[in-house]
């Protein structure tokens, strides 16, 4: 396939040189890294040169002002996050950057055909785990390593979900590495969130560019919460034919209350917490001014361990007890079941295309990360010799906590981390550094006081509802590191995101 | 041997109790060593919803849920249960040293009886415990367990008010003493680390006829090894012995926490509550729906 840029007049692409020479000059490092927009020869990849032309060199002078805008619009619109360990309930707004990434057709197909296939296989994993556990059996997945992992909830074995759909909601995140091959980074099937971005993104995209978006051809985002409605109907108990569904959040102060409303809004279902709800007779309902009303189904955003005192935590007031009784005679559903969190974990990651063999006799499509366990005695010889060249991931940990990225960390976090290691092998895994892609990103002022466009590390976290027929948006939240060469991209870790347009043709 | 098992618990709350979700391990085990010809769960008040299902572990639980207000909550298990002799093999003989060589499949295939649980914490003073009685390589398995056993109870005298059912192993090291649970967590802990698979067995043990005098009885907790040759096997720390016909199981599981009789939570506007559990074995002349016939 050749680059769109080659069938380009020589006019146009004498516009992109100047533009891409200062770029060049602020690739200061990883210049080994996949830049999305240009190729080694500073050709714009596919789709690109109409973003290049109509926004990024005829707009160059007015980024500031695009930003200040677009800030404002997030800001009005109430698009917010809270930053654990940050001073008390801060709500800050997402940063968001204005440069589209985009993601051409032929490129998506194959990810979307490679997240369809690796969800259903991470689901078809769970019904085994909780049934009869014949991979385990059979070797393939230790078993230890399951029956160990304290996501391994044993309440769940005995509740079969409707339709055997453990995993309703999935959001997968994928780098692209130096070879501009997309790789699985992380799966996230216990409460992903993140996709009310993808929507409001897109929004505020829209009153910045109507035009580019249309002449560009991104395909539409604004559909999600409607399949993610009609999945979770699937979920009903068969008969009924209008279920009634509620969002179940932690409440306001958690990071993702923005978009427990937004989605419930959105899908036009009730939001609630756990005090609203009450089980009896082994069926769910929630407490309205009519009184009890009798509820499906539950897209609950609370984790497993705060879900029902009855079963997990009994000091947590947050979730509903009763509810795993009810789930287990059948009385309502919940989206995603309990015990999703075994098949996320970091160590069994490194098992996932095993189980896409074993499950589906397929090949993976997208690959992973090479993954050390370092319970293995001798994967953990091997990293501990060189640990600065390794990233450190803690097994149990998500959003970027705990991670230690061995080429830029001091002695201090490294002989810290070794010390964890040695005392705790189980709790880490080790990849090797990533160089994942880098993006055009307004970086800051350039030496003439305009916006300065700079690479900056991108990572993709596309949503993949499985449902009776599963489906992929086409989108996702592209998170950017803004701070230069950090590869750490995580909202909770200070990065930003970007608006992703998944090309139609 | 048939035995009748009545096993009431009674809440009684200072505020009335309302959204009370309860799960209960109250019907004994269906295994080769144990038949339930009979089983009745009662709750009051009346128009609880009970479900019975099957967990994890494959012990039968029921879940019992009450919505309106109430001063009180029964929960009144009967069964008669036929304990039946001769069932589990005679574990082999076998050096501790040829034990381990097996270690690494074990480990793998019953990490969840190796492995520290929620009472059973692997702490510095447990390890210091183990140490203390560790296996010598000659050593027979079955011995050791047996020894561990006794040492446990020369060093830790049967004391109801030295610990309550939410102790951990260091509460029970430190205070001394303790109750039935309390040396069945402190068993499981010691041969965990010596790499024997270890579970907790809640129960009841039978009236001895010959030797015990009727009076108040309390449900028990033992554990069960898995052995050479003879796979899970019981043994009774508190009676230092192997279990026998009079042991009647009723959940297994990691730890007291996945077989507690009855656990649950509820809402009152007072937190304040009192529980009794009054405990009823005895052995019962014979199976009341196949003898009267006979009569």
């Amino acid at each position: 396939m050749q680059s769109a840029a080659m069938v380009q007049s020589a006019g146009e692409l004498g516009n992109v040189a100047p533009f891409w020479a200062l770029y060049r000059a602020a690739h200061r490092t990883n210049l080994e890294a996949f830049d999305e927009m240009f190729d080694p020869q500073g050709r714009p990849r596919p789709g690109y040169s109409r973003v290049l032309a109509d926004f990024l060199i005829a707009h160059a002078d007015r980024f500031d002002e695009i930003r200040t805008r677009a800030d404002r619009m997030f800001l009005n619109e109430g698009v917010t996050f809270n930053v654990y360990g940050d001073s008390a309930g801060a709500e800050r707004i997402f940063p968001f950057d204005p440069i589209p990434r985009l993601i051409d057709a032929q490129t998506w197909s194959q990810l979307e055909a490679g997240l369809i296939q690796r969800v259903r296989a991470l689901n078809a994993f769970l019904a085994d785990v909780y049934g009869e556990g014949t991979i385990l059996k059979e070797g393939i997945v230790p078993n230890d390593l399951i029956k160990t992992s304290p996501q391994f909830r044993r309440a769940a074995a005995g509740i079969i979900p409707p339709h055997g759909a453990y995993i309703t909601v999935a959001g997968i995140d994928l780098v692209r590495a130096a070879d501009g091959r997309f790789h699985v980074l992380e799966d996230n099937v216990r409460t992903p969130s993140g996709v009310s971005y993808v929507i409001k993104n897109r929004l505020v995209m829209t009153r910045l560019v109507p035009e580019l978006i249309r002449a560009t051809g991104a395909r539409s985002v604004e559909h999600y919460p409607a399949d993610l409605l009609a999945c979770l109907c699937e979920l009903a108990p068969s008969g009924k034919s209008r279920p009634t569904v509620a969002l179940l959040t932690p409440g306001a102060y958690n990071s993702a209350f923005f978009e427990h409303v937004f989605l419930s809004q959105q899908m036009g279902v009730e939001l609630v917490e756990g005090r609203d709800l009450v089980c009896v007779d082994h069926k769910l309902y929630m407490k309205t001014v009519d009184g009890l009303r009798q509820v499906d189904v539950l897209y609950r955003r609370i984790d497993d361990d705060f879900l029902d005192p009855v079963v997990f935590r009994p000091d947590s007031m947050l979730g509903v007890p009763g509810l795993t009784s009810v789930l287990r005679a059948g009385g309502a559903a919940i989206a995603n079941a309990i015990g999703t969190g075994v098949a996320d974990d970091k160590a069994v990651y490194a098992y996932t295309p095993a189980m896409i063999r074993y499950y589906l006799g397929e090949e993976p499509i997208i690959p992973i990360v090479e993954t050390c366990l370092l319970r293995d005695p001798d994967a953990r010889r091997m990293v501990l010799r060189e640990l600065d060249r390794y990233v450190i991931k803690p097994t149990g940990a998500s959003g970027g906590y705990g991670v230690v990225i061995g080429p830029s960390a001091s002695d201090r976090e490294l002989a810290q981390v070794r010390e964890r290691i040695e005392r705790a092998p189980a709790d880490y895994i080790a990849q090797p550094v990533v160089q994942i892609s880098v993006h055009p990103t307004i970086a800051g002022r350039g030496a003439d006081g305009g916006a300065q466009i700079a690479p900056r590390h991108i990572d993709f976290r596309p949503f993949v509802l499985l449902g009776a027929r599963p489906r992929v948006l086409p989108g996702g939240l592209t998170r950017v590191a803004l701070r230069e060469g950090s590869l750490i991209v995580n909202s909770s870790q200070g990065g930003g995101s970007k608006d992703t347009w998944v090309l139609s043709s | 041997m048939v035995f009748r098992v009545r096993h009431a618990t009674h809440f009684q709350y200072q505020a009335p109790a309302y959204e009370s979700h309860n799960e209960a391990h109250l019907r004994p085990c269906d295994d080769p060593s144990q038949l339930v010809l009979a089983f009745d769960l009662k709750v009051a008040p009346q128009g609880a919803s009970i479900r019975e299902f099957r967990d994890y572990f494959g012990n039968r639980v029921h879940s019992i849920s009450i919505y309106p207000p109430h001063d009180a909550l029964t929960i009144v298990a009967s069964s008669l249960v036929e304990r039946l002799p001769g069932f589990g093999g005679q574990p082999a003989s076998m050096r501790f040293e040829r034990y381990l060589t097996d270690d690494a499949v074990r480990t793998r295939k019953h990490c969840e009886y190796l492995t520290a649980t929620r009472y059973v914490p692997f702490s510095d003073r447990l390890r210091k415990f183990f140490w203390m009685s560790r296996p010598r390589k000659n050593e027979d398995v079955v011995e050791y367990v047996m020894r561990t056993i006794g040492f446990i109870r020369d060093q830790f005298g049967y004391d109801t008010g030295k610990t309550d059912v939410h102790s951990s192993l260091d509460e029970i090291l430190r205070a001394g003493g303790g109750v039935c649970q309390d040396f069945a967590h402190l068993t499981l802990g010691v041969l965990r680390l010596a790499g024997i698979p270890s579970r907790y067995v809640s129960g009841y043990l039978a009236p001895d006829p010959g030797t015990d005098t009727p009076g108040e009885q309390a449900t028990h907790a033992w554990v069960e090894t898995l052995l050479p040759g003879a796979g899970w096997t019981g043994f009774d720390p508190t009676n230092r012995c192997r279990t026998d016909i009079r042991h009647i199981r009723v959940a297994i599981g990691r730890d007291y926490a996945d077989a507690t009789p009855v656990r649950g939570v509820y809402r009152s506007a007072a937190g304040q509550n009192t529980m009794r559990v009054d405990l009823e074995v005895c052995p019962a002349p014979m199976a009341p729906s196949f003898g009267q016939s006979q009569q």
